[in-house]
């Protein structure tokens, strides 16, 4: 009995020891599970940069969309987050307020020129990620529907006026077609629908510490965001993109995941893709949100060298080319790479993503945004509701941001 | 023989220490951390722990979130536990007659308990939203249909989850009335049938008291359950307790301002504190109406 027990302890001593040794040094990365076509490129990607740096190996740690925040979150908070980090565009201000992630400034100097979306990752004049995979959305509509509505399917609306008008044409088609897909409530997302149509009209979320959401420009694009969403179809994303699908949706709001369903199950109708619009003003242009993913080393890590090493191999050309046709976005952040999507040129829907990538801006950087946001949607909710006039649910709103800005 | 006994007890306690380490390091130690935690500001954010006093407590009741919360758990728990129990009784009864498939009955009743809750959860989403087929047969009857879909129509998104739970929950409870049904002695029906009792007289005289003990499991653990309702809210309203509210329930709440977001554990472990002496408060209630610990029979 005795006799098993040491040999058993020897085994775990020998076992123990070897494992403490360690010659190459791991780099831990945490990254967002999307698909599995994703799985087999970033796997490649890997094996082809620990084999140009014999020395680093690199250990992946998968997360999702539905807890991949939270994951984030409780890995600082107990000291275990990974050397490098991937977070969505509106996390890296709010990690980077807390001093959990490095400042990269000086290693992003010589890569502001080849690379695209830097906005949201810079706070204070300091640069805490590298744009990675970005993402926008445009407005996809049935051309079928516009035909039937008796208008041009050539000639998609071009300003609000015009995307109010054809929307209630196509609504009036029938019982089950509708022209407008409005966003029902879901948190961090439905902000994302509306901040569009107030950057279109020149209104603005803060500027400085000071709410702007109470300014004439803010209400007009929420009363035209109700009554848009009045004559449309009210339902949650996941939902709306499958009306669309289904031929039932005249007009929807959507990202390059919508293109990746067509290219799974093509709709049986013709589909176009156009600019969100802006009002009919000499100085309003197009807009929409900017998200994206950005590529941040944690504060704590002691691999900054080696994590660089690897982020600057993950966004040079050829590499994000890949992994950003893999995981099925069109909008490299790597401008080389965006150009070589433009020059395979064939789906024409993925060319109005890079267009729209020119006016399209990330959530406004502040250490509380996570908070703000979550009043503009409940904002937005009770306007869609009509439970009170725009003007006052966003004063009230405004007043609650003011509080929140000045608590910390 | 002394120091047998001594070891017999040591053995004892080797034995049961995996299970007693485990409820303290994982149930004990939580518990009782998050009482502490609930007059601090604590949050996994930006880590600071600071002693706020009640302040938690206070800030709680005046959000009017909070209180929303609280106002639909209690028409969760008001508005399901009287229907399911009396489905759960009748299917009991039901079932429990010398009727041709019986067994199939009990089984396809039972059913809807055993297919998780997240899958049940996402087909009535799409069995209620709007041009769904539960609308299309409200309309083919005439009734009134919600402009938005049941479950983004402010006045029914709360009972259309309800009536969801009710459903699944009707047919386990069954199984349990069954078992008590079954207990009952034969002897009992016959000895009444002889003093000339009729149908009605035995079920009010025999079969309701003797389904006391098995009434007051199934009331008290359901309540329970619905005080904690969670996945079905969760995924009915997209995650987001909506529209306007009208589905957060407390331990929503506790997710949405605990576990996410600005992660205040602070105010999150206050709220959970409040739903534990609520069901508390409940259940010692429940136990004096049902007179816990009476004998049975009269």
């Amino acid at each position: 009995m005795k006799k098993t027990i040491y040999i058993i302890l020897a085994f775990i001593l020998i076992f123990g020891l070897s494992c403490g040794e360690k010659e190459e040094s791991e780099l831990t990365f945490m990254h967002f599970w999307t698909s599995e076509d994703v799985r087999p490129v970033i796997n490649l990607l890997v094996a082809e940069f620990e084999a140009a740096n014999p020395d680093i190996k690199i250990k992946l740690i998968d997360l999702n969309w539905s807890n991949g925040h939270d994951k984030i979150t409780i890995s600082f908070g107990t000291k275990s987050a990974a050397d490098i980090i991937e977070l969505g565009s509106d996390w890296v201000p709010e990690f980077a307020a807390k001093d959990l992630l490095m400042d990269l400034s000086g290693e992003s100097e010589p890569y502001m020129d080849s690379l695209m979306g830097w906005e949201a990752a810079i706070m204070n004049d300091k640069i805490y990620g590298f744009p990675w995979m970005l993402g926008t959305r445009v407005i996809f509509y049935n051309k079928n529907l516009m035909t039937e509505a008796g208008l041009n399917p050539k000639i998609p609306p071009r300003n609000w006026e015009e995307l109010y008008d054809y929307s209630k044409k196509i609504n009036e088609l029938g019982e089950q077609i509708y022209g407008f897909g409005s966003n029902a409530y879901e948190k961090f997302r439905l902000y994302k629908k509306f901040l569009p149509f107030l950057w279109a009209n020149n209104g603005k979320v803060l500027e400085g510490d000071d709410c702007m959401l109470e300014s004439p420009e803010a209400v007009e694009a929420l009363k035209y965001y109700v009554a848009l969403s009045d004559i449309g179809f009210l339902e949650s994303q996941r939902q709306l993109d499958d009306k669309f699908m289904a031929g039932e949706l005249g007009f929807i709001i959507s990202g390059d995941w919508l293109l990746r369903m067509m290219r799974g199950n093509p709709p049986n109708f013709q589909v176009g893709a156009c600019l969100i619009p802006a009002p009919k003003k000499d100085n309003a242009r197009s807009a929409s949100f900017l998200g994206g993913e950005f590529l941040t080393v944690n504060a704590r890590s002691d691999k900054k060298k080696e994590a660089m090493k690897f982020i600057q191999f993950l966004v040079s050309k050829e590499p994000n080319l890949e992994f950003n046709l893999a995981a099925g976005s069109v909008t490299p952040a790597n401008k080389q790479a965006a150009a070589e999507i433009l020059r395979g040129g064939a789906n024409p829907l993925a060319m109005v993503f890079l267009q729209q990538l020119n006016y399209a801006r990330p959530s406004p950087v502040h250490p509380q945004w996570v908070q703000i946001q979550g009043v503009i949607e409940e904002a937005v909710q009770k306007a869609i509701y009509h439970k009170g006039q725009p003007a006052e649910i966003l004063k009230e709103a405004c007043d609650q941001i003011t509080k929140i800005i000045n608590e910390e | 023989m002394k120091s047998n006994g001594l070891h017999q007890r040591s053995t004892t306690y080797i034995f049961i220490s995996p299970w007693v380490l485990t409820l303290l390091v994982f149930w004990l130690f939580p518990l009782v951390y998050s009482l502490y935690l609930s007059f601090t500001d604590y949050s996994l954010g930006n880590q600071a722990l600071n002693f706020r006093g009640l302040s938690n407590y206070i800030n709680l009741f005046s959000d009017t979130k909070f209180l929303a919360s609280l106002k639909n758990t209690l028409i969760f728990v008001i508005g399901t536990i009287p229907f399911t129990t009396v489905f759960a009784l009748l299917l009991a009864l039901l079932v429990n007659r010398k009727i041709r498939f019986a067994t199939f009955f009990r089984s396809a009743y039972f059913l809807p308990s055993l297919v998780a809750l997240v899958v049940m959860a996402l087909v009535f989403t799409s069995l209620y939203q709007k041009g769904g087929y539960l609308e299309f047969l409200f309309s083919m009857t005439g009734l009134p249909t919600p402009e938005r879909g049941f479950l983004l129509t402010e006045s029914t998104a709360l009972y259309s989850i309800m009536f969801m739970d009710v459903w699944i929950a009707s047919g386990y409870y069954m199984l349990i009335f069954l078992a008590g049904l079954k207990s009952i002695p034969d002897e009992l029906y016959e000895a009444a049938e002889l003093d000339g009792a009729s149908r009605v007289q035995q079920f009010f005289k025999i079969t309701l008291p003797a389904l006391r003990p098995t009434a007051l499991y199934i009331i008290l653990i359901n309540t329970i359950k619905s005080f904690q309702v969670f996945i079905e809210i969760y995924i009915m309203s997209n995650d987001s307790g909506g529209p306007n509210n009208a589905t957060t329930t407390i331990v929503y709440y506790i997710y949405d301002i605990g576990l996410r977001g600005v992660f205040d554990m602070g105010m999150a472990s206050a709220a959970a504190y409040i739903l534990f002496l609520m069901i508390l408060i409940v259940a010692v209630i429940q136990l004096k109406l049902f007179g816990y610990g009476k004998a049975t029979y009269e």
